[in-house]
Formats: structure tokens, C-alpha cells, sequence
């Protein structure tokens, strides 16, 4: 039997950033399984839009603050839920699987490759993954809603919010310890979230309490400034600086979570 | 050797690839290692031997960065593991206990993720994932989904993966538990072609015929304590080179000698039938660890010195 050699170590260096690898991985998962993912992102915008847009919109108008159509108002919040469902939902699962049934997590965690990097890495295939869900949904709305205007700082701001929730999926994918945990997190905070942060109903349409405490959730922000960016209402950088908070906070929070792991 | 509180990757002495001192691990009220301490030379097959749950894959885990010790230090190709995690990782190759490959890409693209987490160059990790399907025998197998590979197809994955970047440094835990014979065999010759090639192995094994045949030295572990070190030979010349056994009422009955002659003499005393044989390994690591007492209490071992 020939013997390659095994040890005195790999001397050529490639220049691509360390969390690369996680968004290769990723690439892969899409090329297998492009058909599958395009179906599933398309088919709950599409419900929210044909039900709540077209069906009960209509008498819904009578709920919009200031007269706004209630389409308008849906749009972006339909776009706001496929970045949010995707991107955080993406990477809990992909985590929840390779650290808890398959282990392959531990790969990445035997690398030379620093926890930094792997938070990185993680964040941003969620956020291509909600990115990529965003970009379908707005296919399907140019053609279900003719005479919408996209701009740059939508655009600009789909991206903020999709780095935001990738952090936001690593979070939760390393804080779950079982099956069950991720039913709970998907009764307790995913649903919650979907329903009140202003992608379906307006927030000042919600009770008094909750007026409040849903800013404290990153999905209201992002849906809000989603909205005044597409209806040419001026890109809002107090809504931006709260996302990009968020995203700081959440990200140092799964950071944190990995070290703890370490332990 | 530098204290583990130190902030720089400064490298120690090259001869000695693997240090432990004094390592403890507790999980809760729950103590997996109580104060191990051993070496590992350049070059050497070191196995760790003990019952399940003994503290072998928790050291194992410490070693490899994968869970910090509540005390103690440890070194790693001259790096103390505490503040040197990357420069300790890029110098192992890991194959654990549990088939950890992506299930959901092929093993050529494995080989491939593992290349670029290591950042190799694009013309090396052609030539080395090449070489190594070639070496494990994975070559016409390759891009298959790994989810579709046997368990000895996927333990040899594994092992390539883990020679991929040419660690000076290989931790096998378990390499082949669940493996049939023959599978079993193939993976002892690539575990000793890899040391002929200069390459330092650690493992982990309750299998003893295999860290008999295997290591150059073994450490014995049970209950998170280093119980026995040395050389399969030196172990069993402690117990008595040559073994005296029969069954009796209560069981089989096992005694120790140093010399044949005497192994031979008290076999002749006995009125039933008795076997006369060398001590093996397994001898060595039941009595140390009083596993098979433990178990079945209807097993008596007096040792002669």
C-alpha cells in the first residue's frame, strides 16, 4: 500500500476567510435541494398574500392607521415574515441537526477556525437563506401587485434585516438542547413574533400593552422600516440603528453561548 | 514546560506531543477524570484502556479543545491547550467515537470542507483528498453521500479527513468499535502505517487485543484515575507472565505466576482439568479494574507474585 504522508503539516495557505466553509456547505445544501427550498418559500407568502391581501383585505382597510391600503401595508410585511421565517428558521435546524443528532458540528468546533468565525459563518448562510426567500417573495409580489416601486434602501434594509435574524437563528440554534426545545421555541417565540411585530395587523391596531413591548422584538423594526422604504417615506435610521443593534446583541449573546459551550 | 496561564503560543519541546497533569473534570457533583497525568512520546501508539464511562473520551474531549478541564494542564504538540486552542487544533487529526461526517454531502466533498476549514490551498487539497481516497480505498466510492456508506466505509472516511492537513498528531477514540473483523484489521494496519510515517497516536479502546497489538505503551483508566502505565509487557509481567485457569463451582478461577514452572507445578496440583497459558492483556486490565468481578460475582482471581 502507497503511504501519503501524514504528518509535518499543510505549508500552502488559501486566502478565503475562515467562516467560507460554512457558507460552501450551505451552497451545497442549495444545489441538492434547490427545487424543495423554492417550493417552501413560495407557498406561505403566497397563502398570506392570497388570504389576508386579496381575501379579507379589503375589509380589513377599515383597520389601517391613516387610510393606508391594506396591500401596501402587507407587502413588506409579507417580505419581512420570508426573511424572518428563512433566515432564523434555516440556520436553528441546520444547528439543531449538526450539533444534536449528527454531531457534525463538532467538525467546525475541531478546526482551526474561532468561534467568532463560526458565529460568522453561521449568520450569514441564514441571512443568504433569508435573503434568497425575500428575493422570491418580491418575484411573486411584481406579479400578483403591479406598479410596486423598489428602491435601493429597501434593498439595503432586506439586508440589514436578514443579517439580524441569521444572529438571531445562531442564538436559538445554540441554546437548544433537545426536540423539544425546538417545538417550544417555535410555539413561544417564532409564532409570537410572526403575528405581532406589524407584518400582519398594524401595531397600533394591537392592545395597549403590547403597543410597546413588540418593539422590543427585531422583527417589528425591520417590517417598519421595510414599509417607509418602500412607500418612498425616506429611509428611517433610528429604525436601521435599532436592527443593527439587535444584530450586535444577538450576535455577541450566540458568541458568548459557543464559549460557554466550550466549557 | 510552560504553566497553563500563559498567553503565548510559545512551542515546548517537540519529543513529547502529549502532556497531562494533574487533569481533573467534573460535571457538577460528578468527577469524569480525578487527576490524570501521563506523556506521550514523538512517535509512539499510546492507548487508553478502560470500561465505558472510565473518563477515556472526556480526556480525549480535553485534549482536543472540545471541553475545558476544571484543573489541571495539558500539552498538546508542545502547546498548552488552555491558551493555545487553534495552534493545538491545527496540529491533530481527530476520529471520533460517533460517525460525525455530513450525511448530506458526498465523501469527496467532505474531505473537501474539512480542506478549506484547515485553509488549504486549492492544489494541495486536490493532491491530498486524491491521495488519501486512494489510501483508505474510498476512491471509487467517492462521491456518494456519505448517508448511503457503510460503517467501516465511513470510519475510514474519517480517518482520511483526519490525515487531510498531515497532523504530526492523531486521537482515535474507539477507531473500531461496531466494525467487523476484517474492517477492524484494515483500520490497525492504517493506524500503524500512519506511526511508521512518524506520526504520534492516542487511543481509546475497550477493545485490549487491539491496544495489545497496537500500542507501544498503554495508560489503564477506570473511574476517572490512571490506574496502570507501561508497555502491554510490562503490565503483564507485574501480574505474573503465566496464567493457571479452571472452573469451578463459583466460576472461572484464574492464577498468576512469574515463571512456567511454577504456573506448571500448581496447574499439576489440582485435581480438575486446567488450562496453562500467558497472561494476556486482558487479564491485566480485568484485574486492575475488577470490572469482571463487578459484574459477575461468581469470578475469583488470586494472584500469585
Amino acid at each position: 500500500m502507497r503511504v501519503p504522508a501524514t504528518t509535518g503539516g499543510v505549508r500552502a495557505r488559501c486566502f478565503l476567510p475562515p467562516w467560507y466553509p460554512i457558507i460552501w456547505e450551505e451552497m451545497i445544501y442549495w444545489r441538492s435541494k434547490f427545487w424543495l427550498y423554492l417550493a417552501t418559500y413560495m407557498l406561505s407568502p403566497m397563502l398570506f398574500l392570497l388570504s389576508f391581501g386579496f381575501g379579507v383585505g379589503r375589509r380589513l382597510q377599515m383597520i389601517m392607521p391613516g387610510g393606508m391600503s391594506y396591500l401596501d401595508f402587507l407587502v413588506p410585511g409579507v417580505v419581512a415574515l420570508a426573511l424572518f421565517n428563512n433566515g432564523v428558521t434555516s440556520v436553528t435546524v441546520r444547528m439543531f441537526y449538526t450539533r444534536l443528532h449528527f454531531q457534525s458540528f463538532e467538525a467546525y468546533r475541531l478546526a482551526p477556525v474561532s468561534n467568532f468565525s463560526i458565529c460568522l459563518g453561521y449568520t450569514l448562510a441564514g441571512a443568504m437563506r433569508g435573503l434568497l426567500a425575500g428575493l422570491i417573495v418580491l418575484i411573486m409580489v411584481f406579479l400578483l401587485v403591479p406598479g410596486l416601486k423598489l428602491n435601493w434602501p429597501f434593498f439595503g434594509t432586506m439586508l440589514l434585516a436578514s443579517l439580524c435574524f441569521g444572529t438571531f437563528g445562531v442564538l436559538i440554534g445554540l441554546c437548544l438542547r433537545s426536540f423539544d426545545d425546538q417545538a417550544l421555541v417555535s410555539e413561544f417565540i417564532l409564532v409570537p413574533i410572526t403575528f405581532l411585530s406589524g407584518t400582519l395587523i398594524p401595531v397600533e391596531r394591537l392592545p395597549g400593552f403590547l403597543q410597546h413591548v413588540v418593539w422590543l422584538l427585531p422583527l417589528t423594526p425591520a417590517a417598519e422600516l421595510l414599509r417607509t422604504t418602500l412607500t418612498g417615506n425616506g429611509f428611517n435610521w433610528r429604525l436601521a440603528a435599532v436592527l443593527g443593534g439587535w444584530s450586535v446583541v444577538l450576535f455577541t449573546l450566540g458568541w458568548l453561548r459557543l464559549k460557554i459551550l466550550d466549557g | 514546560m510552560k504553566g497553563a496561564g500563559a498567553d503565548t503560543c510559545v512551542q515546548e519541546q517537540p519529543a513529547v506531543m502529549i502532556k497531562l497533569k494533574d487533569v481533573v473534570k467534573n460535571y457538577g457533583r460528578i468527577t469524569a477524570v480525578a487527576g490524570v497525568s501521563f506523556q506521550v512520546l514523538q512517535g509512539e501508539i499510546f492507548g487508553l484502556l478502560g470500561p465505558n464511562g472510565a473518563g477515556k473520551t472526556t480526556t480525549i474531549r480535553m485534549l482536543t479543545t472540545l471541553t475545558r478541564p476544571t484543573a489541571g494542564e495539558l500539552y498538546v504538540a508542545g502547546y498548552p491547550v488552555a491558551t493555545c486552542p487553534v495552534e493545538v487544533k491545527k496540529r491533530i487529526g481527530v476520529v471520533p467515537q460517533q460517525n460525525n461526517l455530513e450525511r448530506e454531502l458526498t465523501g469527496r466533498e467532505n474531505l473537501l470542507l474539512h480542506a478549506l476549514l484547515h485553509r488549504m490551498s486549492r492544489v494541495e487539497r486536490e493532491r491530498r483528498i486524491e491521495e488519501l481516497l486512494d489510501y483508505v480505498g474510498l476512491s471509487s466510492r467517492a462521491d456518494e453521500r456519505v448517508q448511503h456508506y457503510s460503517g467501516g466505509m465511513a470510519r475510514r472516511l474519517l480517518i482520511a479527513r483526519a490525515l487531510l492537513h498531515c497532523p504530526p498528531i492523531l486521537f482515535l477514540d474507539e477507531p473500531t468499535i461496531g466494525l467487523d473483523p476484517q474492517t477492524r484489521r484494515k483500520i490497525w494496519d492504517l493506524i500503524q502505517l500512519m506511526n511508521r510515517d512518524g506520526m504520534t497516536v492516542l487511543l481509546t479502546t475497550h477493545y485490549i487485543e487491539e491496544a495489545d497489538s497496537l500500542c507501544h505503551r498503554v495508560g489503564i483508566i477506570d473511574h476517572g484515575r490512571l490506574i496502570a502505565l507501561g508497555t502491554p509487557a510490562e503490565l503483564k509481567e507485574r501480574l505474573g507472565n503465566y496464567c493457571v485457569e479452571f472452573l469451578n463451582e463459583q466460576g472461572t478461577e484464574r492464577h498468576f505466576f512469574a515463571t512456567r514452572s511454577e504456573a506448571k507445578a500448581y496447574a499439576q496440583s489440582k485435581e480438575c482439568d486446567t488450562v496453562v497459558r500467558r497472561t494476556s492483556l486482558e487479564d491485566v486490565f480485568v484485574e486492575l479494574t475488577g470490572r469482571e468481578a463487578r459484574e459477575l460475582a461468581s469470578v475469583q482471581k488470586v494472584i500469585y507474585r
